[in-house]
């Protein structure tokens, strides 16, 4: 039965485990289901008998009859509400299941995986894909349950009463099956084709919005529109082939027991003319016959949820079964610990893509615990690259990187990363409170400890225009921070991490001199006990750095301390002077 | 900063009757198919009571009585029937639903031409993903409403009215009897409405947080993971998920409930007729034959009832995002052609800037007063510090922007009097960034522009030295590029786009440099491609490197949106000022990256 079903549903078939845990819902739910369809079907009994009261007299007052009908109802009600209750609630809780484990799942995956993916592709299989897969164990089992259930049952009396003619009825359902099973696959092909038409259709739209400047700079609209009108036609017409395949597979369906009445009217009436049964046999044949109309206009239904649930479950699959490149080593290195925070970096290349240009070539460096390394270089030479191949947010594809003696990939995760704070770039933040935001990397953290962070940072003042201190929101449903106050959220974040090594990744680009100046200033009460990593542009942040190094396409051109440098007269000081000329220049306009 | 997911009605109250009227205009122009399928479905219907019908007459005339002519007849009507209902529910499933696919499809059009004419500003406003939205997912949801709403509410509606019409003719009490039932009815399926928004109101607004949680965790995954912040963020999302859950099951119990509720009141109108009618048989003011037909027809009643209690949801859906559809189209172009807009056959290329002021913000003029004049046929360069509205400049003159006072003259009409896309025509932009569309090379460089011949293409590519390059790709100029391929680089792109410019062959050229750092063969080419572009046109160059403009005949300081100095290289060389202040920069910039070569060669 496993074996069966891994090789009609491969994708679906991994629900196994989470069906098996659910397994005694799924139990109660189907007896609820044979209780509610068992009481169900004595309600036409019990309608006979009036019908039958009324026809040849008797004594049972007919108000009997109608408490009857609806005293059943009654009871078939309470255990159809049970039915759905359970059943659909089963698919709930796996959904619910699921989605946590693709989360938990995405989370480890590494950054290069995110770069590669969109977002919003992920979001889609996180809800829409979800969705189909909820879809079929819950609807898609109950219904199937029900079918199968009521098309055995039926069976079963029909064989009673005359296996013959239950045969002649039932010639049409292996068709059926041959049928289905063709219709399924061209459906499957045809639908494909929709959606890759959709998904065109999405990114033609895309493309030319993102391109909207170009588009109406060079008046391209009617030829926009024109391929626009292509591209949707297609997809109409596309969308026709698959109506009108459906239609003629629901018209199928449809008339699938209408053609088994048919055949019953004709045979079966043959049979009661030929008196091998009884008329009361034919009608009840003909009862039992009804009972399949819904069921086989579910199955349709349910076949093509299982084949809609079936590809998104390929599309799930293809997450949850990517194992994370980077993660902690099966049995890490924690001798020496990390207490120091020297980082030797041992010709370290990387690239981001196998066929990307190299980004790092060959970078061969010691930094010493407890000094502050600033490193500079134009835009695209590799700093940022550089200083985020510490905490492994990418490997090195070429040589190593080791902290304290010890490859960082031999090191576990959790140690590195709780080891190495970083400043990001773009400084983000998550739309919260302002505290949840600072005891990020520190959940536990005094408020001794925040207000020191807060000191460094230099967000006292800041703090005190806030509405509620640090329990404001910020972000989305919060309050705006300026460009310098998200900086110095996220260096104040970074700092209560208390980490042996610090990143700052051009940390304060937005922050004004006069703030700037601040805050390089108070982090030197913290200097000494961190090796810290500074990228930064401007000569004034990176002046006091004990070492400077000056990277040029992916290799440190020129390294040492500012004065040395500028004595150097190569790219540092070329940099220097820039910088020196703007502002003589911005001086001089202004006056 | 991540974009903020949408800000959105979360539901609608009540189904809004102005905007269902605006969705059935849609459907106006295929109203004939719509009445086809609503005929269709009500001659369904029909035929599907016609079944019991004929069975009934085959067992009491033919099969009791043992006629087995007859009954071969029977079956053979038996069989037409079944064909014809055959062919009626394929042809109104594929009636209804291709009537959504042409709807879909007339919206999408109508909703791309007026994307297509929307001004700038709009776009700045909402992202691409937004728009994007609205002509993918929001079309998609109102097809539901066209095809399993609307044509099923419109035949439902029918049936009832029908049956209803047939049981007070066959009998008024009976029929009085069994619509008992109806105002408890009617009560359960106004409070099940009620639990169902209730519950799917609570549900869109946890999905919602769940969506944004997903999309800014994605976003700051390498904050999540740089500080170890998985466990929390999984438990985080665990109790969002856990509440989205809930919030479902909430919805769940309310169908639980309302389905098995029906069915009994269902049960208790047979119950009813069974009841009163029996005793009326008994009584004999009633045939026992009416009282079975009335059963039956008891059945057929409830059903489109609750159907019709269904399709609510959907077109409860289906305004939402049709509201949504409809803001986009009744967002207005700020900028439009004007009537009778200027056309002319020639354009000299004289471009005067007239007291302009413009700024993005209200009261942040970056341009606070800026005036000059270009001569056609002249070259000049603009240069200044990063801010001082250079950028702008480009933007204005092909109004994607119009300034707030003052006038930009081209040929000595305000470009406010211009055919907009005459003036656009005229006028090519080089933009900083470029924009690849995936598709060929030779797609990029020609766009989808028919009047671009292949020989342009081809010239054009040659022309700024994009052709070396080009040609030396896997396909060559059919080479399928994109967005972000990797496939050319920044100089390489930039070029490909100063082709792009040529071969549309405008009378006025803007171009506004890149800032990025090339390497020195490609910022050769480009200095090269340069010359050749301004060549024989009225030029604007906004230059970010002074070394790409010592060809130009005249150049523009400007300074926080003012022009401070203009001349020639020379001249403002020897005026001292902040060009020879800005040159001497660049040029010690250029020393020290040894880039001395390139600028003598």
């Amino acid at each position: 039965m496993r074996r069966l079903a891994s090789f009609l549903l491969p994708n679906l078939s991994v629900l196994g485990p989470a069906l098996r845990r659910h397994r005694r819902r799924y139990l109660v739910g189907y007896l609820c289901l044979l209780a509610t369809n068992g009481f169900s079907l004595a309600i036409p009994m019990v309608l006979r008998a009036g019908v039958n009261r009324l026809e040849t007299g008797g004594t049972t007052p007919m108000i009997v009859y109608g408490a009857w009908l609806v005293g059943l109802a009654a009871v078939s009600g309470l255990f159809r509400y049970f039915m759905r209750m359970i059943l659909i609630g089963a698919s709930r809780r796996i959904e619910y299941e699921l989605r946590n484990d693709f989360l938990g799942h995405l989370q480890r995956l590494s950054l290069s995986f995110f770069h590669r993916q969109k977002t919003g592709d992920l979001m889609a299989r996180a809800t829409n894909d979800l969705n189909a897969v909820r879809d079929v164990v819950g609807p898609g089992i109950m219904y199937g349950m029900n079918t199968v259930t009521i098309v055995t049952a039926s069976l079963i009396l029909m064989l009673r009463i005359d296996p013959w003619l239950t045969l002649f009825t039932l010639l049409p359902l292996p068709l059926l099956a041959f049928a289905v099973r063709r219709f399924a696959s061209e459906m499957h092909h045809r639908s494909r084709a929709v959606q890759d038409q959709f998904g065109r259709l999405s990114s033609t739209i895309q493309e030319n919005l993102a391109g909207i400047r170009v588009v109406q700079s060079y008046v391209q609209e009617p030829f926009e529109e024109r391929s626009f009108e292509e591209e949707a036609r297609t997809y109409r017409s596309l969308g026709y082939r698959l109506i009108r395949y459906r239609a003629l597979f629901f018209a199928t369906m449809g008339s699938l027991v209408g053609l088994l009445m048919l055949i019953l009217l004709w045979a079966g009436g043959m049979r009661v003319i030929g008196d091998q049964i009884g008329l009361g046999d034919f009608v009840a044949f003909l009862g039992y016959l009804g009972m399949l109309t819904w069921p086989f206009i579910a199955l349709g239904w349910v076949l093509s949820l299982v084949q809609r649930g079936e590809a998104a479950m390929a599309r799930m699959r293809e997450i949850r079964e990517r194992t994370p490149e980077i993660r902690s080593p099966d049995r890490p290195q924690g001798d020496p610990p990390l207490c120091e925070g020297r980082i030797r970096f041992e010709d370290v290349r990387f690239r981001y893509g196998p066929d990307g240009p190299e980004v790092l070539r060959g970078i061969d460096e010691t930094i010493e615990p407890g000094t502050t390394v600033a490193i500079v270089g134009r835009t695209g030479s590799g700093k940022s690259t550089l200083v985020s191949l510490v905490p492994r947010l990418f490997d090195p594809t070429g040589g190593a990187i080791s902290i304290d003696g010890v490859d960082v990939r031999r090191r576990s995760l959790e140690e590195l990363r709780r080891a190495v704070a970083v400043v990001p770039q773009d400084s983000f933040l998550f739309s919260d409170t302002l505290r949840a935001n600072l005891v990020f990397g520190a959940p536990d953290a005094g408020e001794e400890r925040i207000a020191e962070a807060l000191r460094i940072s230099r967000l006292e003042k800041d703090l005190a225009t806030f509405p509620e201190g640090l329990e404001t929101r910020i972000g989305e449903r919060g309050i705006t921070l300026s460009g310098g106050q998200r900086q110095r959220v996220a260096l104040a974040r970074a700092l209560l991490a208390d980490p042996r090594i610090l990143i700052l990744d051009d940390a304060f680009s937005n922050l004004d001199k006069i703030t700037e100046a601040e805050c390089t200033e108070a982090l030197g009460s913290v200097r000494a006990q961190r090796t810290i990593l500074l990228i930064a542009h401007r000569i004034s942040t990176v002046r006091d750095a004990d070492r400077i190094l000056v990277l040029q396409k992916g290799i440190v051109a020129e390294s040492g301390t500012h004065q040395e440098l500028l004595e150097a007269a190569g790219i540092y000081s070329g940099m220097e002077r820039e910088q020196r000329l703007a502002e003589e220049i911005e001086r001089a306009s202004v006056s | 900063m991540p974009p903020s997911p949408e800000e959105e009605p979360l539901y609608r109250k009540q189904i809004d009757r102005r905007l269902l009227a605006r969705l059935l205009q849609f459907v106006r122009p295929h109203r004939s198919r719509l009445i086809l399928a609503v005929v269709l479905l009500v001659l369904l219907s029909v035929a599907e009571l016609a079944f019991p019908l004929l069975m009934k007459t085959g067992i009491d005339r033919y099969i009791k009585t043992g006629d087995t002519a007859g009954l071969l007849r029977i079956s053979g009507l038996y069989l037409g029937l079944l064909v014809v209902v055959f062919v009626l529910r394929y042809t109104q499933t594929t009636t209804t639903q291709g009537l959504g696919q042409r709807v879909m499809y007339d919206l999408r059009m109508r909703l791309f031409r007026h994307v297509q004419r929307l001004s700038l500003p709009y776009f700045e406003r909402n992202p691409v993903g937004r728009v994007m939205t609205r002509l993918t997912n929001d079309v998609e949801v109102l097809n539901e409403l066209f095809t399993s709403g609307l044509v099923s509410i419109f035949g439902d509606i029918l049936i009832l009215v029908g049956i209803i019409s047939i049981m007070l003719y066959l009998d008024v009490k009976l029929a009085l009897a069994c619509f008992l039932v109806l105002p408890p009815l009617v009560l359960a399926t106004l409070f099940f409405r009620a639990r169902v928004r209730e519950a799917y109101t609570v549900i869109r607004i946890k999905v919602a947080g769940m969506n944004s949680f997903l999309q800014e965790m994605l976003s700051g995954i390498s904050l999540v993971q740089l500080f170890r912040r998985e466990k929390a963020s999984a438990e985080r999302f665990d109790r969002l998920n856990g509440e989205h859950r809930d919030a479902f099951l909430r919805s769940v119990r309310a169908y639980a409930v309302y389905f098995p509720v029906v069915e009994l009141l269902e049960t208790i109108a047979v119950a009813l007729i069974l009841a009163y009618g029996g005793s009326r048989v008994l009584d004999g003011t009633l045939t026992l034959g009416l009282l079975v037909a009335f059963i039956q027809y008891s059945e057929r009643f409830f059903r489109p009832i609750r159907d019709l209690s269904q399709r609510y949801n959907i077109l409860q859906g289906a305004m939402a995002s049709s509201e949504r559809v409809f803001e986009l189209l009744d967002s207005q172009p700020r900028i439009t052609t004007p009537r009778d807009g200027r056309t002319p056959d020639r354009v000299e290329g004289e471009i005067v800037f007239d007291g302009v002021r413009f700024g993005y913000k209200p009261d942040e003029p970056i341009l606070p007063g800026l005036s000059f004049r270009i001569a056609p046929g002249e070259s000049v360069a603009l240069v200044g510090h990063t801010g001082a509205g250079k950028t702008t400049i480009a933007s204005l003159l092909v109004r994607f922007y119009d300034v707030w006072d003052g006038s930009i003259r081209i040929d000595g009409v305000d470009i406010r009097k211009w055919d907009l896309h005459a003036l656009r025509r005229r006028i090519a932009v080089v933009p900083q960034d470029v924009y690849l569309f995936s598709g060929s090379a030779r797609r990029n460089i020609g766009l989808l522009d028919p009047s671009v011949s292949e020989e342009r293409v081809l010239e054009a590519s040659r022309a700024v030295g994009a052709a070396p390059f080009l040609e030396q790709l896997p396909a060559g100029l059919d080479t399928e590029l994109r967005e972000r391929g990797s496939l050319l680089s920044v100089g390489q792109r930039q070029l490909l786009s100063f082709a792009r410019a040529l071969a549309h062959d405008p009378s006025v050229l803007v171009l506004d440099e890149a800032t990025s750092s090339v390497d020195t063969q490609t910022e050769l080419a480009i200095r090269r491609a340069l010359r050749v572009l301004i060549r024989g046109r009225t030029s604007l160059v906004i230059a970010h490197r002074l070394s790409t403009i010592r060809h130009v005949d005249r150049i523009l300081v400007l300074h926080r949106g003012k022009l401070v100095e203009q001349g020639t290289h020379e001249e403002l060389l020897g005026a001292g000022g902040i060009y020879a202040k800005l040159y001497q920069l660049e040029f010690k910039i250029q020393e020290g990256l040894g880039l001395d070569e390139v600028s003598a060669g």
